[in-house]
């Protein structure tokens, strides 16, 4: 009973609790597939090659007889730690960077809305190709290439946040009322700035996520010995003709899958932590 | 046909929103719970409470803009006929038109001519709109000014001609007198009036009483979603009679400055004693227009002095640079001959109009009643802070609770000066009386120099020993 009354009024905190769940079922997947992986998961085994999906192997099989579900969740593993290396490098990034405009100095301001335009002026995925190639590939070439390329929007918000603070009302009572730039910076300005870096923090993992497999597609990131999520569909490509449909199919669905419960999450967190809604 | 006296029935009309109430659960909140007033034809009808009290809301719902999430309830008669959001359609634009209550309601990047005449829906708008500016005293270049260009007193004007243009039958003016001076408010007033001579019948929401009672042929006063009692013109000031409707009227009556309001209490005599001087005070920004050119003033402990000017005559930023808020172009301010410290505690503090600016709103009201040190329990008894409010958030308390969280905040020893910068101005009577009844109370007996800054006269006239115009 209590099941039917918990579907029949959709609202947004059922939302977050539905993606929360399909977020965390993901990631229980993706944790213990990697914990109990065995030697046989992995191993090439041409006898069972190109299996179509069944009962036995879940995801199919690869034209060496690996076992794809076990391919995608190493893949998904090696996504999430790359994903996550490099949104939070890149929120740190941001947030010391935005963080400079509390000082009200005019020459550092412009210097950094320079850099700020400078980045956001070259295309993404060519900056980070570039990073990567230069850093000659590999995990942190990647977690590098994603970080030093996210942090200028994410900058541009923290920082029109903090700027826009300063202005309020209370913040200059409290100078009057004789409290040190500290006090107010940590307990006026952090607390407010707190919920917009976790909402942008959870909004980049997914992006950092697509990113590394967008440059890892293009043969510039992860080293084709690992199965990223990138390798293998950049591998697959060649056999979709072939009618091997699962190969793509699977491990870009899990991956829109997890990328898309992220975003979710992190839309729902906007609203919800939002002091001024009241619909929804 | 005889025609239908009454132009607008509003009979039992509710509001109700729906949000959460849990986590998972939504549920109704009901702002507005049970309405009734009648606008007669030809007639001014006002709707007076506190915010809060469902007269906005009652305005939107009869334009039909209430939010997605609201439920109605009740009904709304216009002409006989219900009001429904169908009709309302078919009515707008032009039949009942809403005066915004500020230039901003105007598309900035249109010139004022050029909004008011797309507005126009019968004849040669440009004719309209020669006849619309000689009737409300506007010059023909203003019709070639943008909003920002033009005063407080000429942005009323243009707003009452927008919509008169449309040729309304029922006008609804939302807050149309809140921070304007004594001749503005007047001159709105005046213009309403004349409204009503074309035909117009109006109905005015306001929590000033005052404006209200100049120019209403009926007062209905709202109390927390209810409409307490409809006060006809020739009782405004018949107290008992009053009191027969609704003792909650009675009371917002009584609190009006010119009724009872507060009694200044007398100057104690002062142990210590400090002057506030300014001397030569003069600003500007940014090289612009002198706003204030070498203006002198001194206030003493215990003193309360009013301060007067119309709109734009600096008032504003006099006291924020009395208190420090801003810095002066020219000249010096001090306390017995001293500059005025620039770090720590400041002891000229500033009361400003909107308390819910300035708490922060993610700090419970006890961190904000804290913020700068200890408030007795005496401080919160006298200013009249309720113990059960400190464990809630600034959005869950009322306007004035919020100021009052503001004023006792401030009251630390070292405060030697309050500057209340229109501090009363967003309250209803009742409250702007309390207010004022504990701030000045306090001051009076620990010897605090009070600068009262406000374009409310009687007020002004009741509660200042002298006032200063700038």
């Amino acid at each position: 009973m209590e099941a039917v009354c918990f579907w029949r009024e959709w609202n947004l905190h059922k939302q977050l609790v539905l993606v929360c769940l399909v977020a965390a079922a993901v990631l229980g997947c993706i944790i213990v597939t990697n914990i109990v992986i065995t030697e046989k998961g992995l191993a090439i085994n041409i006898a069972d090659a190109e299996q179509a999906p069944s009962l036995e192997y879940v995801f199919g099989t690869d034209w060496l007889g690996r076992d794809m579900f076990t391919r995608t969740m190493i893949g998904l593993k090696n996504s999430l730690v790359v994903g996550l290396l490099a949104s939070f490098l890149s929120v740190v990034i941001a947030f010391l960077l935005a963080f400079t405009s509390i000082f009200n100095s005019r020459r550092l301001d412009s210097v950094l809305n320079l850099a700020i335009d400078l980045c956001l002026g070259v295309p993404h995925l060519v900056l980070m190709v570039m990073i990567s190639a230069a850093m000659g590939g590999g995990k942190t070439a990647v977690v590098v290439a994603v970080a030093l390329t996210h942090w200028p929007s994410l900058t541009r918000l923290i920082r029109a946040e903090i700027l826009q603070l300063r202005n309020e009302h209370y913040i200059g009572v409290a100078r009057k009322m004789g409290k040190s730039p500290l006090f107010i910076t940590v307990r006026h300005i952090l607390p407010h700035l707190l919920p917009v870096i976790m909402v942008q923090a959870v909004l980049l993992f997914p992006h950092a996520i697509l990113h590394e497999a967008a440059v890892t597609f293009l043969g510039f990131g992860l080293s084709p010995m690992m199965p990223a999520i990138g390798v293998i569909l950049s591998e697959s490509t060649r056999y979709i003709a072939m009618g091997m449909w699962w190969l793509v199919v699977f491990p870009g669905l899990t991956l829109l899958m997890m990328v898309m419960s992220f975003e979710a999450i992190g839309d729902s967190l906007r609203i919800l932590l939002d002091p001024n809604r009241t619909q929804h | 046909m005889p025609m239908d006296p009454n132009i607008l029935e509003v009979d039992r009309y509710g509001v109700s929103f729906h949000q959460y109430t849990t986590f998972f659960k939504k549920g109704f909140v009901e702002p507005v719970i049970e309405l009734n007033l009648t606008v007669r034809r030809n007639e001014i009808t006002t709707i007076v409470g506190a915010s809060g009290s469902g007269k906005s809301l009652l305005a939107h719902g009869i334009m039909g803009i209430l939010p997605e999430n609201a439920r109605e309830k009740g009904s709304i008669v216009y002409q006989g006929q219900p009001l429904d959001r169908k009709r309302i359609q078919s009515l707008l634009p032009g039949e009942i038109v809403l005066i915004p209550q500020s230039i901003n309601y105007l598309d900035p990047l249109m010139t004022v001519g050029r909004q008011i005449k797309s507005l126009v829906r019968k004849g040669d708008p440009d004719a309209v709109l020669e006849t619309t500016f000689q009737r409300y005293g506007l010059k023909p270049e203003v019709a070639g000014m943008y909003p920002f260009q033009i005063s407080g007193g000429m942005a009323r004007r243009v707003l009452i001609a927008t919509a008169v243009v449309q040729n309304p039958t029922l006008i609804i003016a939302d807050e149309p007198t809140p921070g304007l001076d004594e001749d503005l408010v007047a001159e709105a007033l005046e213009q309403l009036i004349r409204l009503k001579e074309d035909g117009c019948s109006i109905l005015m929401i306001t929590h000033d009483l005052q404006a209200a009672k100049k120019v209403s042929d009926k007062i209905v006063v709202f109390k927390d979603g209810r409409s307490t009692c409809e006060i006809p013109r020739d009782i405004f000031d018949d107290a008992g009679k009053i009191a027969d409707c609704s003792q909650y009227a009675a009371d917002l009556f009584k609190a009006l400055p010119e009724n009872d309001f507060v009694d200044l209490p007398a100057r104690p005599p002062a142990e210590v004693s400090h002057e506030l001087e300014a001397r030569g005070l003069s600003f500007s920004y940014y090289g612009g227009r002198r706003i204030l050119d070498s203006f002198d003033f001194s206030l003493n402990s215990g003193e309360v002095v009013g301060l007067r000017g119309g709109s734009g005559r600096g008032k504003s930023t006099f006291a924020k640079l009395l208190s420090g808020y801003l810095n002066p172009t020219s000249g010096a301010i001090m306390i017995d001959g001293n500059p005025v410290p620039r770090s720590g505690f400041n002891p000229i503090q500033l009361i400003y109009q909107h308390p819910e600016k300035s708490l922060d709103p993610r700090w419970r009201m006890r961190t904000c009643l804290e913020e700068a040190g200890e408030v007795s329990e005496e401080i919160r008894r006298v200013i009249g802070i309720n113990t059960i409010w400190l464990n809630r958030l600034p959005h869950e308390i009322s306007g004035g609770e919020q100021q009052r969280f503001c004023i006792a905040r401030i009251l630390q020893p070292e405060v030697k000066f309050l500057i209340a910068d229109e501090m009363t101005a967003m309250f209803d009577a009742i409250t702007q009386a309390e207010i004022w009844a504990v701030t000045a109370e306090y001051a009076r007996a620990h010897s605090i120099g009070l600068l009262i800054i406000s374009h409310d006269p009687s007020l002004l006239n009741r509660l200042c020993d002298r006032i200063v115009y700038i």
